[in-house]
């Protein structure tokens, strides 16, 4: 049930805050059907919190947060076979289910939903741990993995929903340089088979520069500037020109 | 002199804020257990779905209960005979059987093996829930599509409420054995292990035991639902997945007295 069309997200005037702390303060943000954004900001700016909200899972203080027009928290409590495209998500600190294995992981969401079974969801499954190099780990636990095990198994469990949009919060964080350049790879690939639209939250602009059509700065709860990625060498902005040239990338 | 004065409207206002927040943190507690049992309860019919989950689940409570039930229930009716016969000093030690078998099959059982349950079974399944939350397990289940009442509680109602009586009917067993071996050892006690079955038998109706062991359903999906909810509640950090822990089991206890009593006073009715 690919969509032709893609899926755009908007987030329009939106703000959240804990507590009495603000951490997005009127956030506009448009990531177009097909498009892969990156963001990029200071530790503690609320890149995670962006992420959360678009997935649905918290509800901006004020503001909108759509996905084609439907606010992602009426999306997300919509039931999985009712959904009008498919939406995954990789968290930070990866989220794997400890009391499955990486396999079963993995499986979760074509089994619970009843999208594949036997030999078929055993392929879907090998597949898309094959594309993270993790397949000899399937009967593991996530306990037993490291830490870029793990992320590696949460992203196989996102590709493996096949969805419309994907959200990274901190893709590479814990892989080696030679695995970030595969990861980019593999994003690259599944982006121009389906037009998919990818946000993805990161530090490493090596990376970025490989994935996104777009970056984004996210600077004292606002998108403070973004850029094509062929114009980020280029671009003046103080704080961008900071977090490029700390990444020595010019 | 203006200081320590100051420091008492404070206290007084301390006291009062305190007892305040404990009965609203309660009435939440309980509204929001409200709300997912309500879910659980609409969640029936994945039941067949959630099998392999809910063995797996009675498994667990089964074999993390067993042992220590049979201990308590061992003791406590070595207990009630010794501390019975004692108080019957001077009158007939006839009633022994019949006061061991209704205190241990009406009360004892239930509301121990309730006890023992919250400290084992609904700790552990509230320290799982607030951790699978400060991790964002929770979160991932629900990006996934996958309900937390259907996936994660149900299954663990279900088998608390199933589980409990087994385990009641059992301590109540092992009670009265226990009693009887306290009878026959005794030198205390002057009634022969065969009268103490005779008027046990005499007094005991099955209906009692069926109580009982109707006790611990609701005992169980009490404590399922208060755990899971406390678990839940946690947030961010480490230290709020022992609290949730702790927290269970105290809410649980509280519960299951008041609907120990409730059960009790409705039962007498008719
Ligand atoms: N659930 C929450 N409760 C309270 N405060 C929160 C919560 N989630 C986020 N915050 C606060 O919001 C701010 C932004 O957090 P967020 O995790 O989005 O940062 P980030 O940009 O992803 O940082 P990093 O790059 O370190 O991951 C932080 O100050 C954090 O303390
Ligand atoms: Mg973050």
């Amino acid at each position: 049930m690919q969509l032709k069309e893609g899926v755009r997200i908007e987030l329009k005037h939106v703000t959240k805050a804990y507590g009495d702390k603000p951490v997005l303060k009127g956030l506009n943000l448009g990531v177009e059907a097909g498009e892969t954004l990156v963001v990029i900001g200071k530790s503690g700016q609320g890149k995670s919190v962006l992420l959360r909200l678009s997935a649905g899972l918290e509800r901006p203080d004020s503001g909108e947060v759509l996905l084609n027009g439907i606010p992602a928290d009426t999306y997300r409590n919509i039931s999985a076979q009712k959904k009008p495209f498919r939406m995954a998500m990789v968290f930070q600190g990866s989220a794997l289910l400890n009391s499955l294995s990486v396999f079963e992981n993995v499986a979760l969401y074509l089994k619970e939903h009843g999208m594949a079974k036997g030999d078929n969801l055993d392929r879907l499954v090998m597949d898309a741990l094959t594309s993270v190099e993790l397949e000899h780990a399937r009967d593991l636990y996530p306990t037993e993995l490291s830490g870029g095990m793990r992320k590696r198994a949460a992203i196989a469990r996102a590709l493996a929903t096949r969805p419309d949009v994907l959200l990274f919060d901190e893709p590479t964080a814990e892989l080696d340089p030679l695995l970030s350049a595969e990861l980019a790879e593999v994003i690259q690939k599944i982006q121009s088979a389906h037009k998919m639209t990818i946000v993805v939250v990161t530090h490493n602009l090596v990376f970025a520069r490989q994935v996104a059509d777009r970056i984004a700065l996210l600077e004292d709860g606002r998108i403070a500037c973004s850029v094509k990625v062929g114009e980020l060498l280029n671009a003046e902005y103080p704080p961008l020109r900071a977090f490029i040239e700390a990444a020595a990338l010019a | 002199m203006q200081a320590t004065e100051r420091l008492e409207v404070k206290n007084s206002q301390g006291l009062l804020t305190s007892i305040g927040r404990s009965v609203l943190y309660g009435l939440e507690i309980l509204g929001q257990s409200v709300d997912w049992a309500l879910r659980t309860l609409g969640s029936f019919r994945e039941i067949p779905k959630r099998a392999g989950l809910i063995l797996d689940e009675m498994v667990r409570i089964g074999t993390s209960s067993l042992f220590i039930s049979s201990f308590l229930a061992f003791f406590i009716g070595m207990v009630l005979v010794v501390q019975t016969a004692d108080q019957l000093e001077g009158y007939s030690q006839e009633v022994l059987g019949s006061i061991v078998g209704l205190a241990m099959t009406k009360e004892l059982g239930p509301v121990l093996m309730a006890f023992l349950l919250a400290g084992r079974a609904g700790s552990a399944m509230a320290a799982e829930l607030a951790t699978m939350q400060v991790y964002e397990e929770i979160a991932a289940l629900r990006t996934l599509d996958v309900s937390v009442e259907s996936y994660l509680i149900l299954p663990k109602f279900i088998a608390t409420a199933l589980t409990l009586p087994l385990l009641i009917l059992y301590a109540d067993i092992i009670g009265i054995l226990a009693g009887a071996f306290a009878v026959a050892i005794d030198p205390a006690i002057h009634v022969s292990v065969n009268a103490y079955f005779h008027n046990l038998q005499a007094y005991l109706k099955f209906s009692d035991i069926i109580i009982g062991m109707a006790k611990g359903l609701v005992f169980g999906a009490v404590t399922a639902i208060l755990s899971c909810t406390i678990g839940l509640r946690a947030r961010r950090g480490t230290e709020e997945i022992s609290s949730a822990t702790t927290s269970a089991v105290v809410w649980s206890f509280i519960t299951v007295t008041v609907f120990d009593y409730i059960i009790a006073r409705v039962v007498l009715i008719f």
